[in-house]
């Protein structure tokens, strides 16, 4: 897609927690949750990261 | 008799029709029993898990803990006990909801009644119990774990027992009240099958194995013969399926259709609801990963209550019927 962002993977149950969410997988975009809890088809993803950007 | 019907003239025609086992002989009554009841549960197994996903769907737990965080104490504990029938719960989620919970202030006490009933009373449970005990069994599960749930969660939030969680996680504090994205209908349907698949592929050989064995006993092993050791006049019964019960949390599945074959053969009623009681809601992996959230003496008040409960539910039940 073109992006240069930066990438975070992170693991740390903790952190995860603090951003107020108790399920994984979550991908969250400049700190908003977008997607939690499932893992959507690739499309998907591709226009909830374009929306939130 | 039953919506089943259909599959016991499947089992029927597969085991005298196709494998040409002679009708009315031990193996005959092993075979049939088994084809029709592996058949029965995962089509039930299938059909449930699906539906409770798609209310899952409706209800992650970031909207649990938001509905629990603005109830009272009592009432709290009531319905995070009810809430906790239709999340799943394996002991990698522990920590997660501890955490997420108690750090959004929702009140230890209703914590935990979440924390109890989330495991013992699960849908895969539920369906085993249904198509193996029948509904009457199934529905004495559901209300005594619920107590268990309820009552459990009451005491210890009355034992005041937050010195016993360990310091960090009252020194983190956060906001409960966090926007989830929507889901689509799409994504939820496509949700509850992935998970449905996920969940199947993990239990059927346990199950499979379950019924197998169950069968063979079913087949075999006289009527009553366990009686001697393990009827409702046996004290120690209870205690000790207990016992027995607690290394067994993974195998829950398989556990159900074996022990369904043991009370057909003399184990009393009582003494069984308090073994699957404590196979589900005292879990081994669980008790080891809380350790990290909170103190051993508080992990060991907590078995010990929830045991203390199983076990009075099982003596109750031996008493009553």
């Amino acid at each position: 897609m073109g992006l240069k962002e930066n990438v975070e993977y992170i693991t740390d149950v903790q952190k995860i927690i603090a951003m107020g969410l108790m399920q994984s997988p979550v991908l969250v975009i400049n700190e908003k949750p977008v997607l939690v809890g499932f893992t959507s088809d690739i499309e998907k993803i591709k226009k909830i990261i374009e929306e939130n950007m | 008799m039953s919506i089943f019907y259909p599959i016991q003239l499947f089992a029927d025609w597969l085991t005298y029709a196709v494998f040409n086992i002679t009708p009315k002989t031990l193996l005959a009554g092993a075979v049939n029993f088994f084809i029709f009841d592996t058949l029965k549960i995962f089509i039930l197994l299938a059909v449930i898990i699906f539906l409770v996903s798609i209310i899952r769907s409706y209800l992650p737990p970031e909207k649990i803990r938001a509905i629990l965080s603005h109830k009272n104490k009592y009432l709290g504990n009531v319905i995070a006990s009810l809430l906790g029938i239709i999340t799943p719960f394996c002991s990698c989620s522990a920590i997660p909801l501890f955490l997420g919970f108690v750090q959004a202030g929702v009140p230890l006490g209703t914590t935990f009644s979440f924390l109890i009933a989330s495991p013992m009373i699960n849908e895969v449970a539920l369906v085993l119990l249904l198509g193996m005990f029948g509904w009457k069994i199934a529905l004495m599960y559901i209300v005594s774990g619920l107590i268990i749930a309820i009552l459990s969660g009451i005491i210890i939030g009355k034992m005041k027992v937050e010195g016993l969680v360990e310091p960090f996680v009252y020194q983190n504090t956060l906001n409960g009240n966090i926007d989830l994205p929507t889901m689509t209908g799409k994504e939820r349907i496509a949700y509850a099958k992935e998970y449905t698949l996920d969940i199947l592929k993990k239990v059927w050989i346990y199950i499979l194995i379950g019924i197998g064995i169950g069968a063979w006993i079913h087949g075999y092993v006289p009527a009553d013969f366990l009686a001697q050791y393990a009827g409702s006049d046996k004290w120690y019964a209870v205690p000790l399926a207990v016992l027995i019960g607690i290394p067994l949390y993974s195998n829950a599945a398989g556990v159900i259709p074996l022990v369904s074959a043991l009370t057909e053969k003399g184990v009393s009623v009582g003494t069984t609801l308090a073994f699957m009681m404590s196979v589900t809601a005292l879990s081994l992996p669980e008790f080891m990963i809380l350790k990290k959230v909170m103190k051993i003496k508080l992990i060991l008040i907590f078995a010990g209550i929830v045991a203390t409960g199983i076990i009075l539910t099982g003596y109750l039940f031996n008493a009553i019927i």
